[in-house]
């Protein structure tokens, strides 16, 4: 079923819209769900959240991408539940802690900036890399990807993936300090 | 806010454009690269390979640009308007969808999910939409991809003509519907394919019998087509959607449907050819008086009511009434939703029985252990990703059963 007449299940609250879904993206949400929580329970109650978290957003919301819609669900709450955990410590999400030890390593300053205004920040810094770049940047710190499956999608070597990481996170750095982010 | 919070929760809301692209490149690039290393390499080493694969590409750069300057022709997409939904033509070459007759037949597998059972739910003035807005361009004709990715998921396109909003999926209408023209404006529409924007001139002429506000005719640049684009026009009731798009005067009604849990098995009913006056009466009799209430329960029987106004181009909007007596419109253009009242569910449902009916069932059965949770469903899934578990599996093959009408006394 094509994710329009999917999303046509949904305004006509048809809970078919569930299973349809279910059926067509559960792997899908159920890896990036598992990227940050590493853990199949958690990750199955983050879905579970996630249907019906889709269920109350759609309507009123139209999505222009449901895959895309879907995906910001499923991270927004397994982030949340990782967040959540009393043992967070004994596992870490290392793409995680990559991006804000680098951004952040001087602290964690306060911000007045709204978090619209932060992420139009970081959509004109993705436009402005180039196609392969912003995959990869996407690829390990949106969908928390390991390096060695960005390597192995992108035909790339390891130490590629590393040091074009790395240079993404210097620009996206200096981009938020040109912008008046306090890091 | 903490700027790390504040970071992560911005970067979560990155323009879904960018997620797509990233989604996409999974699933496509990989077996590219790998494909086209192992295929092409001939046993040479990779650098090797990598040096003349590289003058290789260089020289066909070089020949195409030379013979793209040479005709320069442009790549041309015919006008996205006049395509069918399932077809579309680039240069010359026409793609077509997928064979979807299976998909008409197959009955979708039952999934219970506990929370569904009833909640509540609320209704405001919603925009459903996500426009774009080009601020240098008056007209802005935008096709665009509901599912992201694949050229076949267009369905609409959506207008805005000095600050007024409109959506049309497509259809035309008669020549003798054309009223005055309205105006000449410059128009631009996204390429599917190659992501380009290309503009275009365009007539608005005024659709015979409805308010310009409501809705117009577009007729493009070398065409003879004439396509309805409704407005974004903000109904404050049932009865201003009724009489604003004419309702009862342009609307087809098409097939209903039900699913229901019998002995076990996901049955699926659907009945045809419902009457229009029946259908009326049964619906909007006595709406004055009807409540429009902001919340209320949702329940999980409902009968779904496909209709189609053709003359203002809707195609695949519903009604859907449930038990409780509470009707929710969906025509694209407007969605609204109020209480008719058990009683005439209670008709809708006499009525409905007298109809042709064809009943799919489920083969596979539908035992309580099934859906007992959701959860564990979803684990026994995903234990080894890339492979459904039986739970979400299309059933193979069908029952299908034909009723006849019944006769009428």
């Amino acid at each position: 079923m094509q994710d329009n007449e999917i999303i046509e299940l949904f305004f006509a609250r048809s809970e078919l819209a569930i299973s349809e879904t279910s059926s067509k993206y559960n792997s899908y949400m159920f890896v990036i769900a598992n990227n940050v929580l590493n853990s199949e329970s958690d990750s199955s109650e983050v879905l579970n959240d996630s249907y019906m978290r889709l269920w109350n957003s759609i309507p009123p919301t139209r999505p222009t991408s449901l895959k895309a819609f879907l995906a910001k669900i499923v991270r927004n709450l397994s982030i949340n539940k990782f967040n959540s955990k009393k043992n967070k410590n004994q596992f870490e999400v290392e793409p995680l802690n990559e991006l804000e030890n680098y951004l952040f390593a001087n602290g964690n300053g306060e911000s007045s900036l709204e978090s619209k205004e932060l992420t139009k920040i970081i959509d004109e810094f993705l436009e402005k890399e180039n196609k392969i770049n912003r995959i990869v940047f996407l690829r390990r710190y949106w969908f928390f990807d390991k390096i060695s499956l960005i390597s192995q999608k992108t035909g790339f070597s390891e130490n590629k993936i590393k040091s074009l990481l790395m240079r993404m996170r210097k620009k996206l750095k200096i981009k938020l300090i040109k912008e008046g982010v306090s890091l | 806010m903490k700027t790390l919070e504040l970071f992560n929760s911005a970067f979560s809301d990155v323009n879904d454009k960018f997620i797509d692209e990233a989604i996409s490149y999974e699933k496509n690039t990989n077996e590219k690269l790998k494909t086209a290393t192992r295929k092409f390499s001939f046993g040479f080493s990779k650098k090797i390979f990598a040096f003349y694969s590289s003058v290789a590409t260089i020289i066909i750069v070089l020949v195409l640009v030379f013979s793209s300057s040479m005709s320069s022709k442009p790549p041309v997409i015919t006008d996205i308007t006049n395509q069918k939904l399932n077809q579309i033509e680039v240069n010359g070459e026409f793609y077509q969808t997928a064979n979807r007759t299976d998909e008409i037949q197959r009955v979708y597998p039952f999934y219970e999910l506990p929370y569904c059972k009833s909640f509540n739910i609320k209704y405001n003035e919603i925009d459903f939409h996500n426009y774009y807005n080009f601020d240098d361009v008056p007209f802005v004709v935008l096709t665009t991809l509901p599912g992201g990715t694949s050229i076949y998921e267009f369905n609409c396109s959506k207008a805005e003509i000095y600050n007024q909003k409109y959506d049309s999926c497509f259809p035309q209408v008669d020549e003798s519907l054309v009223g005055e023209k309205l105006s000449d404006v410059s128009l631009s529409y996204e390429n599917l394919i190659d992501d380009y924007i290309y503009y275009k001139n365009a007539e608005i002429y005024a659709l015979n019998g409805f308010s310009s506000n409501f809705a117009i005719l577009v007729k493009f640049e070398n065409s003879n087509r004439y396509y309805p684009y409704v407005g974004d026009y903000n109904f404050s009731s049932v009865e201003e959607i009724l009489s604003v798009s004419k309702f009862e005067e342009n609307v087809n009604y098409g097939e209903i449907t039900y699913s229901s849990v019998i002995l076990n098995h996901l049955n699926s009913f659907t009945f045809f050819e419902p009457d229009k006056t029946k259908l009326k009466e049964l619906f909007f009799d006595g709406t004055e008086n009807v409540q429009q209430p902001e919340i209320f329960e949702l329940s999980s029987k409902y009968f779904n009511i496909k209709l189609t106004i053709p003359v203002l181009g809707v195609e695949g909007a519903y009604f859907s009434l449930n038990d409780k007596g509470v009707l929710f419109i969906n025509l694209n253009f407007a969605q609204k939703s109020y209480y008719i009242g058990e009683e005439k569910y209670q008709q809708f449902v006499d009525y409905v029985l007298t109809l042709n009916c064809k009943r799919l069932v489920d083969p596979n059965p539908y035992t309580t252990t099934q859906s007992t949770s959701t959860s564990q469903k979803v684990s026994t899934s995903q234990g080894n990703s890339g492979s459904n578990s039986k739970t979400y599996q299309i059933p193979a093959q069908s029952t299908s059963i034909i009723y006849t009408k019944r006769a009428s006394n």
